[in-house]
């Protein structure tokens, strides 16, 4: 085939150079943190044998040490128990808030970009309103519709997300439909359901997917913010932001009742980012 | 000849490339040695890949990222004491740049900032070289400036120089792009590909001026092309490049007349301008002369509503027999595409009728997500960017047999997985394609594989017409040259009816049974390809036809045009076998 002996061919190759610290390292670390955090939301009692509801009044309020890394709380509870066990509760309610999110929102704007016209306009003012109220506001007036608790809360997060998802589907969507191979899969008798799924889906979600890896982050940080508030699980259930809230009081005293579980939170989140970066530049 | 302006001696270059989790360095020009005599114009000819780019910016000093001069000299003879450029500290050659050596780029649509005025664009190397006494102070610049944009032949010189690269048309441009190289008179011209982007009338006159620039400044030119014909037209010198090595060099006739090696013999057999090849002569009525398989009457286009309606395509009408090729020449913004876009049922015009043998193609409306999809098994359409019309996502396989799981065993469509498998090997086969790529996905292969899995998933469906929309404009000549045939044998065996849009006259010569010239979406001409282009009647097809490169002393002689087309296409397949 003369097409393929045209192409330049087998040149000559220098070594690479001695390797830059790689970017992937930084990927190892963020995996194995959320696995980390995964593996405590799931089997927290493999983790720490402490009970993360009951406390040792003798022991309140100590600093970490051999026998409880993070220290004991105002009620001699230890800290990593109640950090591990609240794990569950945290990832599960970020979880509950992307698959809201991803789901209404990825819906809602696939329809938009691949409908237009009418709908298209509908949905995306409809969308426009949603993003126009804060983020914040939102969840609290979805709470209070609701009812508190811990998946409330982690549904009203989710709330506040469907407008970001369905701007960003749809920005993708409407680039998919617009390009020549859609066009010709349309040409080559093609039904409109066909050509979404074959063509547009594909290649519209992988920044969607994206978003939702950084949208695991933010959304434990928005039910930590709204467990702090008071809006999330009620105590004594272990929860990250409620873990924060209830020993703002020892901030001065006791340092690590706040910063520890902060540290986690940030961890957590930060890998949830780095998470994200590595899935847009693999899908892009 | 005597002392050189320019010589290259065993020049190598390399590029950093990403291979893994590491770099490689890969060569991309290797022992190349030119020579540019004093008001010379070299001409370095040469297919995507070959390095002749790269040659150009290792000149001016300007690789991209990672390229790098591995070995070899460049020594530019100025007032008698050569200079190394490809061991000069970077500060010294960008003190020639501009000054001495200048660059004419390919895209004059991206070459210019936009938000820079024409005259801002064309006075930076007067500015930048501030040791030039003559152009210290605003006015002089001024002057200077509407002085060359008025040397170019830019008209209203002055206002010209207000305006902004997006209120100028392409040829405008790229006429600024030549004012600004040419604004301190350099003694060498680096010309990349000067005309690529431009139509044949305007790349005539572009090609024009550079030439009376150069007799009248006595610079030489190094011009990067493609193009064969515009480089045996042009240049006095040619050196042709194949996977970054020099194949050949020499006085330009020399080197076309009687080319000393088999790939450049294959270039010259494979450029449409230069081959000799007579118009189809029209075909004898057949029995269904009368009633043509396409006929499209009356077409209008209009973009826009009202008064700011743009008429794209105005009243066009013509006709394809079955089994014929119908092509449809004009320059950008003839409307070509968008007859072609109609035909294949993929928008519907403002006014007009087009019927493929008893049915009507606008009877559903023309849109691609239509309800009436039964047209589509009628008519096929093959885009210019084979690249972007494939899914980057799937496979070879899965593109080519996609057209037939749309349809229902009733429709002739496919849903069983063996069947489809065999089908997309037989369509595979049919368009020469090796049976390993049906795994692969589009950008492992090269173009012209690409546009041959179009022109597969275009079949598969066993269409009666297949519109080819510049299909064959964006591969190199020796991989336009196999689609080509490919085109027409399979016509022959499958008895296709071809709507063939291009700008390209040269091979419309070689593929068309009939013509329609277009221009400003109006059809100047329409007739057997042998009579439209033998014997022109309108001025623009005159024009058109003039304006296609190739000086009269490689046209075909009439002994050539006694040897039979199967006689010239077997001495071609032993050629490409030879260099192959």
């Amino acid at each position: 085939m003369s097409a393929l002996t045209l192409l330049p061919a087998g040149a000559a190759e220098a070594p690479a150079r001695a390797a830059r610290p790689k970017p992937r390292a930084t990927l190892v670390v963020a995996v194995l943190v959320l696995a980390v955090a995964l593996a405590w939301a799931f089997l927290p009692w493999l983790f720490t044998s402490q009970d993360p509801i009951a406390g040792v009044a003798a022991e309140a309020l100590q600093a970490p040490s051999a026998a409880h890394p993070f220290g004991t709380d105002a009620t001699g509870r230890d800290l990593l128990a109640r950090v591990i066990f609240g794990a569950g509760n945290s990832l599960a309610g970020a979880a509950i808030a992307v698959l809201v999110g991803l789901v209404v929102g990825t819906a809602l704007g696939v329809l938009a970009g691949s409908v237009g016209g009418l709908v298209e306009d509908a949905v995306m003012r409809v969308v426009d309103v949603l993003l126009a109220i804060p983020g914040l506001l939102l969840a609290l007036s979805v709470i209070v519709l609701l009812g508190f608790g811990v998946t409330n809360a982690a549904i009203a997060v989710g709330v506040t997300s469907i407008a970001v998802f369905a701007r960003l589907s749809r920005s993708q969507v409407v680039r998919v439909r617009r390009s020549d191979y859609v066009e010709a899969a349309f040409g080559s008798g093609g039904t409109f359901l066909a050509v979404l799924g074959r063509h547009v889906l594909p290649n519209s979600l992988g920044a969607v997917l994206a978003l939702a890896a950084l949208q695991f982050g933010s959304a434990i940080l928005a039910i930590s913010t709204l467990g702090f508030l008071g809006y999330g699980a009620p105590p004594p259930t272990p929860e990250w932001g409620l873990l924060i809230a209830e020993s703002r009081d020892y901030v001065a005293t006791s340092w690590w009742l706040t910063t520890l579980p902060g540290v986690v939170v940030a961890a957590v989140v930060l890998a949830a980012n780095r998470v994200a970066a590595a899935i847009r530049e693999a899908t892009a | 000849m005597t002392e050189p302006l320019l010589r290259v001696d065993g020049l190598a270059v390399s590029y950093r490339t990403r291979q893994g989790s590491g770099h490689v360095r890969r060569t991309a020009v290797e022992g190349v040695s030119l020579e540019l005599g004093r008001g010379e114009v070299l001409a370095l000819v040469g297919e995507s890949g070959s390095g002749k780019t790269t040659i150009g910016q290792s000149i001016i000093g300007l690789l991209p990222e990672g390229g790098r001069v591995e070995a070899g000299s460049i020594e530019l003879h100025l007032a008698g004491r050569p200079v190394d450029l490809a061991k000069l500290p970077a500060r010294a050659v960008q003190e020639l740049r501009g000054r001495r050596i200048a660059l004419v780029p390919q895209d004059p649509g991206s070459s210019l900032n936009p938000v820079q005025t024409i005259g801002a664009s064309v006075a930076a190397p007067l500015r930048i070289h501030r040791e030039d006494a003559r152009w210290r102070d605003r006015d002089s610049i001024r002057r200077r400036v509407v002085e060359l944009l008025d040397r170019v032949g830019l008209d209203d010189p002055e206002r010209r120089a207000g305006q902004y690269p997006h209120e100028l048309s392409g040829g405008m441009r790229q006429r600024a792009l030549i004012a600004a190289a040419i604004a301190l008179e350099p003694d060498l011209i680096v010309a990349d590909e000067p005309t690529s982007a431009l139509d044949v009338t305007v790349q005539r006159r572009i090609l024009d001026l550079l030439d009376e620039l150069r007799g009248e400044l006595g610079s030489s030119v190094l011009l990067i092309t493609h193009d064969l014909a515009v480089a045996a037209e042009r240049a006095d010198r040619i050196a042709v490049l194949r996977q970054g090595a020099l194949e050949e060099a020499g006085p330009a006739r020399e080197v076309l007349r009687a080319p000393a090696t088999a790939y450049t013999r294959t270039l010259l057999a494979d450029a449409p301008a230069l081959q000799d090849v007579a118009p189809r002569p029209a075909r004898a009525a057949g029995p269904n002369a009368a009633a043509p398989l396409v006929r499209v009457e009356g077409l209008v286009h209009e973009y826009g509503h009202g008064r700011d309606a743009f008429r794209a395509v105005d009243d066009v009408a013509f006709a394809i027999e079955r089994g014929t090729t119908h092509a449809l020449v004009g320059e950008s913004g003839s409307g070509k595409t968008t007859i072609g876009r109609a035909v294949a049922a993929l928008h519907a015009p403002t006014a007009g009728s087009i019927r493929i043998g008893d049915r009507d193609v606008l009877a559903a409306g023309g849109s691609p997500w239509r309800r009436d999809r039964s047209i589509r098994r009628l008519v096929q359409l093959v885009s210019q960017n084979p690249y972007a019309s494939l899914d980057p996502r799937r496979t070879i396989a899965q593109a080519i047999g996609e057209p037939l799981r749309n349809w229902g065993p009733a429709e002739g469509g496919v849903r069983d997985r063996a069947a489809l498998a065999r089908r997309v090997a037989t369509a595979l086969d049919q368009v020469a394609l090796p049976a390993d790529v049906a795994h692969r996905l589009p950008r492992e292969l090269s173009g012209g594989q690409r546009q041959r899995v179009a022109i597969a998933r275009a079949l598969i469906i066993e269409p009666e017409v297949v519109v080819l929309d510049e299909a064959v404009s964006a591969l190199d000549v020796t991989v336009q040259s196999q689609i080509l045939e490919l085109l027409e044998s399979l016509q022959r065996d499958l008895g296709l009816t071809y709507l063939f849009i291009t700008h390209d006259l040269a091979v419309v010569r070689r593929i068309a049974d009939s013509v329609t010239v277009l221009r400003r979406g109006a059809a100047v001409e329409t007739g057997a390809a042998e009579r439209v282009l033998l014997a022109p009647e309108h001025e623009y097809t005159r024009a058109l036809l003039d304006a296609v490169p190739a000086p009269e002393w490689l046209r075909p002689t009439p002994a050539d045009d006694r040897r039979s087309v199967d006689d010239r296409r077997a001495a071609h397949d032993d050629l490409r076998l030879e260099v192959a």
